[in-house]
C-alpha cells in the first residue's frame, strides 16, 4: 500500500517537476537552434528514455527515479506538437519531400536506431 | 514552435518560469492520460499517447494561427505553447512505445528473439499513423483557425 502510494506521489509530483526541467532545457536549446535543436532534444530525449528503461529493468534505478527521468524529464524535453509545427513550416520553405526526408524520417530513424541499440545491448 | 526568446514579447511574458509551470502541467496531463492505472480511460497506453499527441498538435496549430493577431497569446506563449503543449506531447515515448508494441503483443520469433515481420510492420505503422495524423491535425486546425479569424474580421 505504501509502495503504491509512493509511486502515486512520484507520478503526480516528482514526474511533473522533472517535466518542468525538461521543458526549460528544451526552450533554452530551441532559443539557440530552433530546427537542429528540436531534432537534437527529440533524439537525445529518446536515448535518455531508453536508457532509463533498461536501468529500471536491471534494477539499477528505483521506479520513481525511472519515472522522473524517463516520463518526466525526457518526456517533456522531447515534443511532438512543436515537431509537427516545425515540419509544417519546413514544408512551406523547402517542400514536403525534403521536410519528410530530413525533418521526419531522419530524426525518427536516428531515434529508433538508438533505442534498438540500447535495448539490444542489455 | 518558435523559441520564446525571439521578439519583444519575451521580455514582458512569463518567460522560462512560464515554460517550467506549463511543462509541469503538460507532464501531469500526459501522466494522467498515458500512464495506465491513474485514470480509467479506454484503450491501451500507446493508443492514448497517440491521441494526446495528435490533439496537442492540433491545438498548437490553432494557436499558431491566432498568434500573430493576439498580443495576449504572444505573451503567454512560453507557458501555453512551449510549456503546456510541448510538455503534454512527446516524441521519446512515441518511439519507445512503437518499439514495444510488437513485444507486448507477443509478435516475437521464439527461436531468434527477434520481432516478427508483423511486429515490425506494427512499429512502422504506429509511427507513420502518429506522424500523419499529427501533421494533418496541425495543418487542418491551423487552417480552420486562420479562416475563422478571417471570417470574423470580415464580419466586423
Amino acid at each position: 500500500m505504501t509502495g503504491s502510494r509512493a509511486t502515486m506521489a512520484a507520478l503526480l509530483v516528482l514526474v511533473p517537476a522533472a517535466g518542468a526541467l525538461g521543458a526549460v532545457v528544451r526552450a533554452l536549446v530551441l532559443a539557440r537552434a530552433p530546427r537542429a535543436g528540436l531534432h537534437l532534444v527529440n533524439v537525445l530525449g529518446t536515448l535518455a528514455l531508453a536508457l532509463s528503461g533498461t536501468a529500471a529493468s536491471q534494477a539499477v534505478l528505483a521506479p520513481w527515479a525511472t519515472a522522473a527521468i524517463g516520463i518526466g524529464f525526457a518526456g517533456a524535453l522531447t515534443t511532438f506538437s512543436g515537431w509537427m509545427a516545425l515540419v509544417a513550416e519546413r514544408a512551406v520553405e523547402a517542400g514536403w519531400v525534403r521536410a519528410i526526408a530530413f525533418d521526419v524520417a531522419l530524426p525518427v530513424v536516428a531515434a529508433v536506431a538508438l533505442t534498438v541499440a540500447v535495448f539490444a545491448g542489455t | 514552435m518558435r523559441p520564446p526568446a525571439e521578439g519583444p514579447e519575451a521580455k514582458v511574458g512569463p518567460g522560462l518560469g512560464g515554460v517550467a509551470i506549463g511543462g509541469a502541467g503538460g507532464t501531469l496531463v500526459r501522466v494522467l492520460v498515458a500512464a495506465p492505472p491513474l485514470l480509467a480511460l479506454p484503450g491501451p497506453t500507446p493508443l492514448r499517447l497517440l491521441v494526446l499527441n495528435v490533439l496537442g498538435a492540433g491545438l498548437l496549430g490553432a494557436l499558431v494561427a491566432r498568434r500573430g493577431g493576439s498580443p495576449t497569446l504572444q505573451r503567454w506563449w512560453p507557458l501555453v505553447a512551449t510549456g503546456l503543449l510541448g510538455g503534454a506531447t512527446t516524441f521519446s515515448s512515441m518511439v519507445v512505445a512503437a518499439g514495444r508494441l510488437g513485444h507486448d503483443l507477443g509478435l516475437v520469433d521464439p527461436t531468434s528473439a527477434r520481432m516478427t515481420p508483423e511486429g515490425l510492420a506494427l512499429t512502422a505503422g504506429y509511427l507513420i499513423a502518429s506522424i500523419a495524423l499529427g501533421l494533418a491535425s496541425f495543418v487542418l486546425a491551423r487552417g480552420a483557425a486562420t479562416s475563422d479569424r478571417g471570417r470574423r474580421r470580415a464580419r466586423s
